[in-house]
C-alpha cells in the first residue's frame, strides 16, 4: 500500500546501523523499510535483538544511522528533527528519570524545558493516575508507576505521535491492560501510536496495523488481519473416531491433512462444513471441529523461522 | 536557550550533590579561616615568656660579641665576593630584634588575606569542578540524558546550556564564600594583627585576585561539565583528576623540573597571583672542581599562565563538544 510520505507518521528507507563490538561488526538494523500510517496503533514486532530499539533510537536522533533515510510526518530526520520533535512523545526501552527527584519534579523540568504551562504537569499526572504519588521520589516508584510516569512525560508535549518501546515490560496483567487501554485511548484521540514488542498476543489485541521485523529487516507489514491471512492459511482441527479412515478420505479428496495429538489437522481450509460433508458421506461422524485462526504468533514464528531466527515471543 | 539554561540552573540547585558540595565549601572556608586564626593569634603567656628569655639571652650575647661577629661577617663576605660580586651577607643587620627574630610579628591583613585566598581558591575550584562533573555525569549514568534529548535534540544547545548553568550557578555561591573569607580574615587581623596598613593598592590587588579566583571557580565548573560529559561517570572524572594530581603533579614534576611551566597547578598559581615563581635545581661543577646544586628561582608570567589555562579550557570543552555531537546516547 504505497502512500506518500506526507500521509505517513513514520517512514524509513534502507535504514542501517552497524555496531562495533568485541567480535567485530554487528549489523543491528539492516536496511529497514518501515511505514507507519497516520492514526491508529501500529505494532512494531520482532524478537529480542531484532533491532526495534535501535531503529527507534535512530528515529529520535539518539544514535546515528549508517545509511538510509527517515521521515517523521514528512520531515526528514534527524536533519529536521527539531521541527517535529515537539509532536513526538517517546519512551525508549525503560523509563529513565532522575532517581533522587520526585516524579513531579522530573516532569516540571521537562515541561519547563519545552515551555509548557505549569498546570500541564498536574494534568498529565492525573491522566496517568499518578496524582498524589507524584510528590514521591522517582526511586521509590514501582515499575508500573515508572512506566506511567514515562507516559505522563510523553503527554507533556501533547504529541501527535507516540513511540512506546516495550511499554509493558515487567508489568503484571492489570498493568498491561492499563497500558493497552491508554494506547487505545490515545489513538481514539486521533494520535498515532507506535508500540514495539516481542509479546505478540499483547500487541495483536490493540494494534490496527503491524510491521514485523527480524534481523533488522522488515518481514511483513500491513493490517493485522491481512498479515495473518497472507502468511498462514487457516486450518481446521477435526476429531473423529476412525482417524486413519478419515485421513485417507480427506487426502483422497485433495486436502492437506496431518495428524496431531489424536486429531486431524486440515490446512488451507477455512470452512469446516466441507469436511463434515465429505466424512459424513462415508458414515464417519465428526465429534469435534475447531477452526484454528492463525494468530500473529504463528505468523511471527513462521516468518522468523524462515529467517533462521529463534523467536523468544511469549506463548499465549 | 535562556529557558533551557534556567531549567538547568533549577536542576543544578535541586541536586543533593550540589547542596552537599556547597556545604563542603562552607566547611572548607571555615577550616581555612581557622588556619588563618592559628597564624594570627598571639603567643600564649608561656610561649611568650620562653621567647622573651631566648631573646634576652641572644641580646646579651650580642652586647658582648656583636662587634666581633660583624667584623667576621664582613671578612667572610669579602672572600666570597671575589668569586661572586653580588654576594650579600647582611652584616649590618645582625642584631637580634624582638618581633622579628623572636616573639611573633603582627600579621597584616594584606599578607594573611593573600595567602588565605590563594589556598582557598584551589579548594573552591576543585569543589566547583566536582559540582560541574556530577551535574552531567549523573544524567548519563541515570540514562535521563536520552530522555532529555527527546525533548531537545539540538545537542549543542543541550551542551552549552549545561556549561552555562554550571558556570552561572557557581557565581553567587563563590561570591558569598569570598565575602565570608574576606570578612573572616578581616575580623581576625583586626583583633590580633593589623588592618591599618592596608593601602588602596593592596585592596585593589586583593580585589583583582578575588576576581581571578571567581573566574577560576566558574571555569572549573564548566570544565567539570565537559569532563562529566566526556566520561559519563562522576567516579571516572574523580579518578582521572586524582590520577593527574598524584601521577603528574606529585611525581612527574619532581622528575622533570624544567617542565613545571606545563603543569596545571603552577599555572593556576600564576593565574591567581598574576605571575608566580618556581624553583629548579641547577647543578654544575664550579671553578674549584666541586659539584654544586643550587635552587634557581624562575618566573612564570601571567601571560603564560592565562594563555595556558585558556587553551586548555578551549581544548577540553571543544573536544567534548565534538564527541557529544556525534555520540550514540542510550
Ligand atoms: N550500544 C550497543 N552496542 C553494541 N551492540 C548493540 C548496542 N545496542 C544494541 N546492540 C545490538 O543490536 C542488536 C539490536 O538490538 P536492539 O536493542 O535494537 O533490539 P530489540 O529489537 O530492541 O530487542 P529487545 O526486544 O530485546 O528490546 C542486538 O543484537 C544488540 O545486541
Ligand atoms: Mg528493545
Amino acid at each position: 500500500m504505497p502512500a506518500s510520505i506526507a500521509e505517513l507518521a513514520i517512514s524509513t528507507k534502507g535504514l542501517r546501523k552497524t555496531y562495533r563490538n568485541r567480535k567485530g561488526l554487528h549489523v543491528a538494523v539492516a536496511g529497514l523499510d518501515l511505514d507507519v500510517p497516520v492514526g491508529g496503533v501500529h505494532g512494531f514486532l520482532g524478537p529480542n535483538g531484532s533491532g526495534k530499539t535501535t531503529s527507534i533510537r535512530m528515529l529520535l536522533g539518539l544514535i546515528r544511522a549508517d545509511a538510509g533515510t527517515m521521515n517523521i510526518f514528512g520531515h526528514e530526520v534527524p536533519k529536521h528533527l527539531p521541527d517535529v520533535v515537539g509532536r513526538v512523545g517517546a519512551i525508549v526501552e525503560s523509563p529513565k528519570f532522575f532517581p533522587a527527584f520526585s516524579g513531579r519534579k522530573n516532569l516540571q523540568l521537562l515541561a519547563e524545558a519545552i515551555g509548557r504551562p505549569r498546570g500541564i504537569v498536574d494534568q498529565v499526572l492525573e491522566q496517568t493516575s499518578l496524582g498524589e504519588r507524584g510528590k514521591d521520589k522517582y526511586r521509590t516508584y514501582s515499575l508500573g508507576m515508572k512506566q506511567r510516569l514515562a507516559i505522563a512525560a510523553t503527554l507533556l508535549k501533547e504529541p501527535d505521535l507516540l513511540i512506546f518501546d516495550e511499554p509493558t515490560n515487567g508489568l503484571d496483567p492489570a498493568g498491561i491492560r492499563e497500558i493497552r487501554n491508554t494506547m487505545r485511548a490515545l489513538s481514539d484521540q486521533g494520535k498515532t501510536v507506535l508500540v514495539s514488542s516481542h509479546i505478540l498476543s499483547e500487541v495483536e489485541q490493540v494494534a490496527d496495523t503491524v510491521s514485523i521485523i527480524g534481523h533488522g529487516r522488515l518481514l511483513a507489514s500491513g493490517r493485522v488481519a491481512d498479515v495473518i491471512g497472507n502468511q498462514v492459511a487457516t486450518s481446521v482441527r477435526v476429531g473423529v473416531a476412525d482417524l486413519a479412515a478419515a485421513h485417507r478420505i480427506l487426502t483422497d479428496g485433495g486436502l492437506l491433512v496431518r495428524e496431531d495429538g489424536g486429531l486431524l489437522v486440515v490446512d488451507g481450509i477455512a470452512d469446516g462444513a466441507e469436511i463434515t460433508k465429505r466424512l459424513a458421506a462415508h458414515y464417519l461422524f465428526v465429534n469435534e471441529l475447531i477452526p484454528v485462526r492463525a494468530d500473529l504468533e504463528s505468523v511471527f514464528l513462521q516468518l522468523t523461522a524462515d529467517e533462521g531466527l529463534e523467536s523468544s515471543g511469549n506463548a499465549k | 536557550m535562556r529557558r533551557l539554561t534556567k531549567v538547568e540552573l533549577r536542576r543544578l540547585f535541586s541536586r543533593r550533590l550540589t547542596a552537599g558540595a556547597l556545604l563542603g565549601a562552607v566547611v572548607v572556608t571555615g577550616m581555612i579561616l581557622l588556619g588563618a586564626y592559628q597564624q594570627a593569634k598571639p603567643l600564649s603567656g608561656q610561649q611568650l615568656a620562653f621567647q622573651r628569655a631566648q631573646f634576652d639571652q641572644a641580646h646579651q650575647n650580642w652586647a658582648l660579641n656583636g662587634a666581633q661577629q660583624v667584623k667576621d661577617c664582613v671578612k667572610q663576605q669579602a672572600i666570597i665576593q671575589k668569586s661572586d660580586p653580588k654576594a650579600d651577607f647582611h652584616c649590618n643587620d645582625m642584631e637580634p630584634k624582638w618581633g622579628v627574630n623572636w616573639g611573633k610579628p603582627k600579621v597584616t591583613f594584606d599578607d594573611l588575606m593573600h595567602s588565605t585566598l590563594l589556598n582557598w581558591s584551589y579548594l573552591m575550584a576543585f569543589i566547583a569542578f566536582l559540582i560541574g562533573a556530577g551535574f552531567v555525569a549523573s544524567e548519563f549514568s541515570s540514562g535521563s540524558m536520552g530522555n532529555w534529548l527527546t525533548f531537545e535534540p539540538r545537542r549543542m544547545r543541550v551542551y552549552s546550556t549545561k556549561l552555562a548553568a554550571a558556570g552561572l550557578g557557581l557565581i553567587p555561591a563563590t561570591l558569598t564564600l569570598l565575602g565570608l573569607l574576606f570578612g573572616g580574615v578581616w575580623l581576625i587581623t583586626a583583633r590580633y594583627g593589623s588592618t591599618a596598613g592596608t593601602t588602596g593598592k593592596m585592596w585593589n590587588d586583593l580585589g583583582l585576585m578575588s576576581a581571578r579566583s571567581l573566574v577560576l571557580a566558574v571555569v572549573a565548573a564548566t570544565v567539570g561539565v565537559a569532563m562529566g560529559t566526556l566520561l559519563r561517570h562522576t567516579a571516572a572524572v574523580i579518578g582521572i583528576a586524582m590520577g593527574y594530581l598524584i601521577l603528574i603533579e606529585a611525581i612527574f614534576s619532581h622528575l622533570l623540573q624544567n617542565q613545571q611551566p606545563w603543569l596545571l597547578r603552577l599555572n593556576m598559581d600564576g593565574w591567581l597571583q598574576h605571575g608566580t615563581k618556581y624553583y629548579i635545581q641547577s647543578c654544575k661543577t664550579d671553578s674549584q672542581g666541586q659539584y654544586r646544586c643550587d635552587g634557581v628561582e624562575k618566573l612564570l608570567g601571567f601571560g603564560h599562565s592565562s594563555t595556558y589555562l585558556g587553551l586548555l579550557v578551549v581544548l577540553v570543552v571543544g573536544i567534548t563538544a565534538m564527541v557529544f555531537q556525534r555520540r550514540d546516547v542510550n
